[in-house]
């Protein structure tokens, strides 16, 4: 059941331009918390350039991003992640040299032992928050199911568990936003249950995500409101079954 | 053992610490964070040059046969203190230049261009360095123990350098094996997910660059004084290469790896070539460690390019760990 309480994300008039091409062209959407929204819509709607800009990987030329009444819009990847919106990419971005154990453990906040002078002074207040942060990341592994993998490089996993990495180390961060870039892109049909499942039990827990998926099915499973996305303008923000009848949104499908 | 056989040894020593400490620099940088850092040799330049200035005495002594900028005639450490500030200060002068906007191949060429650059200035600005002839008697530290004897203020000197290094290499291990560390291989390893985990990656390539530069010039500080001189001869900007073979041969991100690949290449491979049957004419020697360095670069990064001593894999143990529920139908491939 959809969970309509205060916004976790207000997006008013975004739009972004690359060279002459509108790719986002005023965008507004509401993100409320506790939803899993979905963003769907034809290729080259739009739908990462407005991830991208919430994430602030992109910077926006006009619009407002307001996270839980503060305006993030413009502000760097970095500090949007400090404040609680994490992202995952299109292509599974793990760091692939490090193990899995490595890769989750950098998605928990930035602890002590993370800049110059602790690390080389403060050895065993960093050494006690690093266990800690090591065994609550063991657990998550195996929750995802991929405790033999713990001290495997990420490099060498399929596309479906470098996603599960990816997310696993989404939720180590403990965000207030989580974005999902097409998480099935590149996933196998053998995989794909389990990611979906995994979604489906973070937005049951009480985290807000937004997430980009071209599989439909899916998207009517899990996502309660969705935001239909053509040719960087909005269509219309509503449950799947409305946006299913929406005269709009069948011609941009057929035609985009 | 003879005076001769003595100094060869003493010799060997102090080059291995001074390459060893300089490829650290550059492993911090490049090895660790994945900073292409092409003009590494100058920060050494700058740290023998400053540690030379700041040990001479002002030019116009004895006879005025060279210039340079300024000769402050300070005693030991303030030359080689002087050397790691004004190398971490030049550091953050060409961090805050090359590694803010420009992409990553971009700022290697701008480093390689600045290291080229500085060479002409360095030869052509007679009243800086003494040009081309450069900087000669630098004093040596272990000289003012004037009660020792020849043989013994050079040991003294192996001395300062091994525990220099040693210090090196603890602040080396520390920084590389802590969560500071593991940033900054996620810097290396994917810059965009790092920067989506919360950290600056300008910030640390700007940190360790400092850092970086801060032991190159240590080690050129080092170097100047056991020479006794220090010329733009001495860092010509394919220098830089030698060290990033050093690195890559002894294993990239590693810190015993790369200590073990500037001992061999930066040391190993020039005693080499004089052991060869091939006669002494330096000019030959010198041209076969440029051949034999650059065949080394290409075979490891053809072959292997982890390195001899490759970057461990790090496994944590943990203190107790719940048996967690896996997502149902979890299949693991």
């Amino acid at each position: 059941m959809p969970v309509h309480g205060d916004p976790m994300l207000v997006v008013t008039g975004l739009a972004k331009s690359f060279g002459g091409v509108h790719a986002v062209d005023s965008v507004s959407l509401t993100v409320p918390s506790g939803s899993l929204t979905g963003m769907i819509g034809p290729n080259g709607a739009g739908k990462s350039t407005v991830l991208s800009m919430i994430a602030g990987s992109v910077k926006p030329d006009r619009g407002s991003i307001r996270l839980q009444g503060e305006e993030i819009g413009g502000m760097r990847s970095y500090r949007v992640a400090h404040r609680g919106v994490i992202r995952t990419f299109q292509h599974a971005s793990v760091f692939p040299q490090m193990t899995v154990l490595e890769n989750v453990l950098l998605g928990a906040s930035p602890w002590y032992g993370e800049n110059i002078l602790s690390a080389l002074a403060r050895r065993r207040r960093w050494r006690r928050e690093e266990r800690l942060q090591i065994d609550r990341g063991l657990s998550l592994i195996g929750r995802l199911g991929l405790s033999d993998h713990t001290n495997a490089f990420a490099g060498e996993l399929s596309g479906g568990q470098k996603r599960l990495v990816e997310i696993g180390r989404a939720i180590m961060a403990r965000p207030r936003l989580l974005l999902l870039d097409e998480p099935m892109a590149g996933v196998s049909r053998t995989l794909a249950p389990t990611i979906e499942a995994l979604i489906g039990e973070l937005r049951q827990e009480g985290m807000t995500l937004l997430l980009i998926e071209h599989e439909l099915g899916l998207v009517e499973r899990l996502c309660s409101p969705v935001v239909v996305l053509a040719q960087g303008r909005v269509l219309m923000q509503g449950e799947m079954d409305e946006c299913r009848v929406n005269p709009e949104v069948r011609r941009a499908y057929l035609v985009g | 053992m003879s005076a001769a056989t003595q100094y060869y040894i003493a010799t060997i020593l102090v080059y291995i610490c001074v390459d060893v400490i300089a490829c650290w620099g550059l492993d911090l940088q490049f090895g660790v964070t994945g900073v292409l850092n092409f003009a590494f040799v100058l920060f050494q330049a700058v740290g023998a040059y400053t540690a030379a200035m700041l040990s001479l005495g002002p030019s116009s002594t004895s006879g005025g046969f060279q210039q340079y900028l300024v000769g402050l005639k300070l005693p030991f450490p303030l030359p080689i203190l002087g050397a790691m500030l004004v190398g971490a200060a030049l550091s953050g002068v060409v961090g805050l230049i090359t590694l803010r906007r420009l992409r990553s191949d971009y700022q290697a060429m701008v480093m390689l261009v600045i290291s080229v650059v500085a060479t002409v200035i360095a030869e052509s600005v007679i009243g800086l360095a003494n040009g081309t002839a450069g900087l000669a008697l630098i004093p040596n530290p272990a000289q003012s123990l004037s009660s020792l004897n020849h043989e013994t203020q050079t040991w003294v000197f192996v001395g300062l350098c091994a525990v220099l290094t040693l210090i090196v290499g603890i602040v080396m291990y520390a920084l590389v094996y802590s969560p500071y560390g593991r940033v900054l291989r996620g810097v290396r390893e994917n810059e965009a997910a790092i920067e989506a985990m919360g950290r600056n990656s300008t910030k640390a390539r700007l940190q360790v660059f400092v850092i970086g530069g801060m032991f190159g010039a240590l080690s050129g500080a080092l170097l100047a004084e056991f020479i006794g001189a220090w010329a733009p001869s001495e860092w010509v900007y394919p220098e830089t290469f030698v060290f990033f073979t050093a690195v890559i041969v002894g294993g990239r991100g590693s810190v015993s790896g790369v200590a073990l690949g500037a001992a061999l290449v930066g040391v190993g491979v020039q005693q080499a070539v004089q052991y060869l049957p091939i006669g002494g004419d330096p000019i030959v020697l010198a041209s076969l460690e440029w051949i034999i360095t650059g065949v080394l670069t290409l075979t490891f990064l053809w072959v292997r390019p982890q390195g001899l001593l490759p970057e461990r894999r790090r496994r944590f143990r943990s203190s107790t760990v719940p048996p967690a529920r896996a997502i149902d139908g979890a299949v693991t491939s």
